[in-house]
């Protein structure tokens, strides 16, 4: 296998792209845009290729920056190579799969590898606003559960931030399973349960970590206790951003910071003193 | 401008896929593909020639949906919020579904689009199925 990359003008990307892509048949991967440029490589067959100038003469432009090489068909050995289901949060965390690269020197990482259905591969906004919020929290002493914990994506994080104990329930079994065995491949203490949380109760800690539609939100407003102080909000689009909201300001919580990306919405509520 | 109910101007735009293109026995043009697509790559998926490409990125539990015009003409997109969790949630068997409307200078042209997805993980791709159909609007 034979992958190609070069650059271009982040403005004009897209240009590029029309030309290119009826000629890339298997597609590119975009890389993340430095200096007003940005990576785009391409993998396959060397056979199934166009030649560098075949793609220049059709983009009608010198390729900068031109790479050739060959590399594993496997992706798993590209992806350890290479990378590219990796999310960076704040500067700070790294959420990736076990066969992406290790985070960079002194940046915090997540490891998770999702399975079935279950939610939290960090690839959402919702679980990078959620963490992005959790980044910006000063690490309490009262612990944090995760509530609708899919693949324990969120409650790592903090344990891995400092915040004990750590509790996360989900009411599918699989996606216990898998936050489970990904608290244990990261090394931390997570109290992975089943629970429905519409239905059930659910640990009281400082923090409550919920992305979990309206509903569950609803019933955590009414039951979470004084121990509650700081509750992040999302699996919420911003129309429904009102009527969470009002929940949790009826149950004594204010807003204190709030993302919205790709109609998606997230909050850190916070106890009003 | 192009024949934008071609056949053949759209078999060979997509050729490099095996896109397929066929006119429809009540009138218009069906372009059809299906492509297995790796993680965080984005591909081709269907190209209306003088209307749009559609590229697919999968990710793990996001689709980004690029509907690229192919003109400087109007045209407005719509989607079917019902079928968004479709492609997260291997349960829901329902296509994503647009439909698009292109104002073009002697008439319009209607786009109904439909994706089936099936992730393969140990494959770290996904093989997507995806068809448009394109038509006049009824007047």
């Amino acid at each position: 296998m034979l992958r190609i990359a070069f650059r271009v003008p982040a403005d004009e990307k897209e240009a590029v792209l029309d030309a290119l892509m009826p000629l890339l048949a298997g597609g590119v991967r975009e890389g993340v845009e430095e200096e007003g440029t940005v990576e785009l490589a391409a993998i396959g067959p060397a056979s199934t290729l166009p030649a560098r100038e075949v793609l220049e003469a059709a983009a009608g432009r010198t390729l900068a920056g031109w790479e050739a090489e060959e590399v594993p068909a496997d992706w798993r050995a590209r992806r350890a190579r290479f990378g590219g289901g990796a999310y960076v949060l704040g500067d700070r965390l790294v959420v990736r799969s076990p066969w992406d690269p290790p985070a960079p020197e002194g940046m915090l990482e997540v490891v998770i590898e999702r399975t079935g259905n279950a939610f939290g591969s960090g690839s959402h906004p919702t679980t990078q606003m959620c963490l992005a919020l959790l980044l910006g929290l000063d690490v309490g002493e009262g612990g944090a559960a995760d509530l609708g914990c899919g693949i324990g994506t969120l409650a790592i994080a903090a344990a891995r931030l400092g915040w004990a104990p750590v509790g996360a329930l989900d009411r599918m079994e699989a996606a216990v399973e898998a936050a489970r065995a990904n608290a244990e491949r990261n090394g931390v203490v997570v109290e992975c349960a089943v629970a429905d949380l519409e239905a059930e109760g659910f640990p009281s800690r400082e923090l409550l970590l919920i992305n979990a539609p309206p509903p569950v939100h609803a019933k955590v407003a009414v039951d979470a206790g004084p121990e509650v102080r700081l509750v992040i909000v999302s699996g919420i689009v911003g129309s429904e951003v009102p009527e969470v909201r009002d929940a949790y300001v009826a149950a004594g919580f204010e807003q204190a910071a709030g993302y919205e990306n790709d109609s998606w919405a997230a909050l850190l509520l916070e106890r009003a003193s | 401008m192009a024949d934008v109910f071609s056949p053949d101007a759209a078999a060979e735009a997509g050729a490099a896929w095996g896109q397929l293109a066929a006119v429809l026995p009540d009138g218009g043009l069906l372009i059809s593909a299906s492509r297995l697509v790796e993680f965080n790559v984005r591909a081709p998926i269907l190209l209306a020639p003088g209307l749009f490409r559609l590229d697919l990125t999968p990710q793990e539990e996001t689709l980004a949906v690029h509907t690229r015009p192919l003109s400087e003409h109007p045209v407005h997109w719509r989607a079917d919020e019902s079928a968004w969790d479709g492609y997260r949630d291997a349960t829901q068997t329902e296509p994503l579904e647009l439909t698009g409307i292109f104002v073009l200078p002697e008439f319009s042209v209607m786009a109904w689009l439909h994706i089936l997805s099936f992730t393969d993980r140990d494959a770290g791709a996904v093989h997507f199925v995806a068809k448009t159909e394109l038509r006049r609007p009824p007047q």
